[in-house]
């Protein structure tokens, strides 16, 4: 017994010392009684070890609002919709169903005195198959698909290493076209989108960034947002970019999918 | 009137207790290398070295030496410039003197180099050391706290 004292109390006077886990400003090994180091260059308001940040836990953490799901726009349940959209693809009444603004695609759905049109899938190139009462719109697999033509027949995440990325709050589009923080205006304006009475503005794609190896991949230049004609993406956290169209990529409003960086058709 | 045996008695509960605190806290390990600059807002600088640098998950947890305090930083959005993982701080929290406290946290950026060979960072000429993280943070109070080192472990 007397010797596992002994072997205690030096395990606990050497303890500090082993660790060879000093702060700057003291020298090596040296023992504090009160078991904590000065960091170099202040002291510390409240005499304990650890970290002098007292200054900085003022206050409660902020509360964020909620975030709807990847892609959303304010009001939608759904992945995908606009403003104003309770459910995915059906659009109440119908009175112009599915373009989106800057939409090159055409809606041929008059629908005079229709009621309860039935939209199976949201989307583009809505086809007016009939123009009586109870007109039941079959979309014909509007939602086009645009296969990225890097990592398109790769597996989610592929563009990062197989890592998956998620949004940061607090940066415009969570973070995916740069480290632009919400508020910070020193981010050049890129245009922006006018939808359902609210304008998105679009900011510059930063440099190696997510947003700028998805436009690489599709060969798609950003230019501002704005006038008809252009590819107009839309991806996370309400952000949305524009680029002239290409060989890969038709004028027209798309949802980017940042899992594997695909476009569908909006 | 002496009572050895209570007094051993005494003595190897107290060594005991102690000994099981030290395990269970675990000082920082000897290869520790990280260092952190807190900046205040006033102009004060503390320096602290050989802090302890784990990644477990989507934090990074960062340990002083002496064991007494550590921050907790989460992370997001991390993609990878070419072998070099980017990653924005969303929020810092310190354990410290039996508290959990969540720091004002404002906006901050971690550059992390899992490989072998140093990266440099794009459009700089500063170097990420193999196995090592960069990590720079502000508060709302204007504090700014910058991390480097050698990770301890990693936990993905």
């Amino acid at each position: 017994m007397k010797y596992l004292c002994v072997l205690a109390a030096i395990l606990i006077a050497v303890a500090p010392a082993a660790s060879s886990a000093q702060r700057a400003g003291r020298g090596g090994g040296g023992a504090r009684p009160s078991g904590g180091a000065r960091p170099s260059g202040g002291s510390r308001p409240s005499g304990g070890g650890g970290f002098n940040l007292s200054k900085d836990t003022g206050r409660a953490p902020t509360t964020r609002p909620s975030q709807p799901g990847n892609g959303n726009r304010p009001g939608n349940a759904n992945n995908g919709n606009r403003p104003g959209n309770a459910n995915n693809g059906n659009r109440p009444g119908n009175a112009n169903n599915g373009n989106r603004p800057g939409n090159a695609n055409n809606n041929n759905n008059i629908n005079n005195g229709n009621r309860n049109n039935n939209n199976i899938n949201n989307g583009n190139r809505n086809t007016n198959i009939n123009n009586v009462n109870r007109n039941t719109n079959i979309n014909v697999h509007g939602n086009t698909i645009v296969r990225n033509p890097v990592y398109g027949g790769g597996a989610a995440w592929g563009w990062n290493h197989g890592v998956a990325w998620r949004p940061a709050y607090g940066y415009w589009g969570g973070g995916f076209w740069g480290a632009m923080a919400i508020g910070v205006t020193s981010a050049a304006v890129f245009g922006s989108i006018a939808y359902n009475n609210r304008t998105y503005t679009s900011y510059q794609v930063q440099a190696s960034s997510p947003g700028a190896t998805f436009l690489s991949n599709y060969q798609l230049t950003q230019v501002q947002c704005g006038p008809a004609g252009l590819v107009v993406v839309y991806g996370p956290e309400n952000s949305v970019i524009c680029a002239n169209p290409n060989n890969l990529v038709a004028a027209g409003n798309y949802q980017l999918s940042t899992d594997t960086l695909t476009l569908t058709s909006m | 009137m002496k009572f050895p045996l209570i007094g051993a008695g005494r003595t190897l509960t107290a060594a005991l207790l102690a000994l099981v605190t030290w395990f269970a806290i675990g000082p920082a390990p000897a290869g520790a290398t990280g260092t952190v600059t807190v900046r205040q807002s006033d102009g004060h600088v503390d320096v602290y070295q050989n802090v302890q640098l784990k990644i477990i998950h989507d934090a990074l947890f960062v340990t002083t030496a002496d064991g007494e305090g550590t921050l907790v930083i989460h992370r997001a959005a991390c993609s990878y410039q070419g072998d070099l993982m980017v990653c924005f701080a969303t929020s810092a929290t310190l354990v410290q003197s039996g508290k959990t406290s969540p720091l004002d946290f404002k906006r901050g950026t971690a550059y992390v180099n899992e490989s072998d060979a140093p990266l440099q960072l794009t459009l700089s000429t500063t170097k990420v050391p193999a196995h090592s993280i960069m990590l720079t943070f502000t508060t709302d109070r204007g504090t700014y706290v910058g991390i480097t080192g050698r990770f301890d472990q990693v936990v993905k």
